[in-house]
């Protein structure tokens, strides 16, 4: 029972002095909010840490117990080492470490993420077809937006371009806003469920 | 063979095809780089107006939250933003929440301020990063000094002599953001806007563009920047080619080959429903 009422009464509290400093010009609680905030700071730096570590303790037992594929662990492990290393070493402005950002890290990663424009046109090819009026209205916005997106929209009409930014600045907006005030009233009632110890979920699952 | 048997077989055409298509689409465009007539919207026009009217000397805070696999689509419109800046004789204080950023970071330094002369410390700094997300950019924004001890470099930040003016969000003109994802701009708008009334302008890719309109429409965002287009459309303004012009061409030839792509599947498509109806 106390590990489960610690925490929430550290939350409780944490959470008490940040809404107060929100909304109160007391320096005293300007000043407690701060170090909270530094300490979630602190705490974050850690959870990168611990995750590497965790990352590292994972491929390892792959590789010792050479699973599926494990291979690429072991280049998990390598890149890590390399990169890891370097830069706790040498700090992360050294040449070594922007040599391997430049010429490794950084062009596999955009080389994947562009690997996507493949699946992207192939879907576009064989699933984005009119089955119904509502398909035929959201292919349409998509069009308009596509369109307006190149200097061709334009080209082709002055009008394209307005219409991709009405698109997105009416119909996208009304619906944006719906799921930002929604969502922003949803927070304010989990966060008093919280405060007030009514939600536990945060401690893990099925938490009573 | 029929117009339908003709569109039956351009419907179940080989995946293969297509993907070669899309290549040649990226790739010509690429190697020969076509002039792309850029016609500048409003977004870019107002960020690089509000550069344009601050006080030379003035603050520009920038949190480059680019992680690599969007460098394409953001890094241009940082690069473009950061050379305005400099040229304009604005002071830039860098910053990132990511921990790619930094990177990108450096490598706006070395192709933009190294070049035009500008001196480390005092036309501009570069913090390095910072975890905890929105937690930590509260945290810079009440107190540079207690937040960063040293810079990007490892040098005290109480002597660098662009810190000695800036050690709050008071000091601070302008911020902009490049993002990839993240809090971004909403995360900025309750630290830096609701708080310090500080201007935000906000360069984000396309997918998260939309979910940012509301905060541009209630003036929280004062320039709302996406994609590589916007990059383009800022390196036309202050005519100054980057790399966001050099891909509009391939941006432009794969965007008309989807277009081509879904336009033939829908003819493919009616112009086989009777037989499929008929079976």
């Amino acid at each position: 029972m106390a590990t489960k009422t610690m925490p929430s009464a550290i939350l409780a509290i944490v959470a008490t002095v940040m809404i107060l400093d929100n909304f109160l010009n007391i320096p005293v609680l300007g000043s407690l909010s701060s170090e909270i905030r530094i300490w979630g700071v602190i705490i974050a730096a850690f959870a990168l840490g611990l995750a590497s570590i965790n990352l590292a303790r994972f491929h390892v037992v792959r590789v010792a117990r050479q699973t599926t594929d494990w291979p690429y662990s072991v280049a998990c492990l390598i890149a890590m080492a390399a990169f890891g290393l370097g830069g706790i070493a040498a700090g992360p402005g050294n040449d070594y470490y922007r040599f391997y950002f430049a010429n490794f890290f950084s062009p596999m990663a955009v080389a994947t993420m562009g690997m996507t424009i493949f699946f992207i046109a192939t879907a576009a090819f064989r699933a984005v077809t009119i089955r119904s009026l509502e398909a035929g209205v959201l292919l349409a916005a998509a069009l308009v937006v596509m369109l307006g997106n190149i200097p061709l929209g334009d080209a082709i009409s002055p009008h394209i371009p307005d219409a991709a930014e009405w698109i997105r600045r009416i119909p996208n907006m009304a619906g944006q806003r719906g799921i930002l005030i929604t969502s922003a009233i949803g927070s304010i009632a989990f966060g008093l469920r919280v405060l007030i110890g009514l939600e536990r979920t945060q401690f893990g699952a099925g938490a009573g | 063979m029929s117009f339908a048997d003709f569109m039956l077989r351009v419907q179940s055409v080989d995946t293969r095809i297509i993907r070669v298509l899309v290549f040649l689409a990226i790739l010509i465009p690429l190697v020969n780089p076509l002039p792309v007539p850029m016609v500048v919207t409003d977004a870019p026009r107002t960020l690089y107006d509000f550069i344009e009217q601050l006080p030379p000397g003035s603050v520009m805070l920038v949190d480059t939250n680019i992680s690599a696999a969007y460098r394409p689509t953001l890094y241009g419109t940082a690069e473009a933003v950061f050379s305005h800046a400099m040229r304009r004789g604005l002071r830039v204080v860098l910053t990132s929440f990511a921990p790619e950023g930094p990177m990108f970071n450096e490598q706006m330094i070395e192709s933009v301020a190294v070049p035009a002369g500008k001196v480390y410390g005092v036309d501009y700094v570069h913090l390095g990063y910072r975890a905890g997300g929105e937690g930590a950019v509260a945290e810079v924004l009440r107190d540079f000094h207690g937040a960063y001890d040293t810079d990007f470099h490892g040098n005290r930040v109480a002597d660098i002599p662009i810190m000695q003016d800036v050690r709050t969000a008071r000091d601070v003109s302008l911020v902009v953001i490049h993002s990839a994802g993240g809090y971004a701009g909403g995360g900025w708008v309750r630290q830096a806007v609701d708080p310090y009334g500080l201007p935000l302008a906000v360069s984000v890719t396309g997918v998260m563009a939309p979910s940012h309109y509301p905060y541009t429409d209630a003036g929280q965002i004062i320039a709302l920047l996406s994609d590589m287009k916007s990059g383009a459309e800022y390196e036309t303004l202050i005519q100054r080619p980057g790399v966001s012009l050099a891909g509009m061409g391939a941006q432009t030839f794969a965007h008309i080959l989807i277009i081509l792509l879904i336009f033939l599947s829908n003819v493919s498509y009616f112009a086989n429903r009777g037989r499929r109806a008929k079976k």
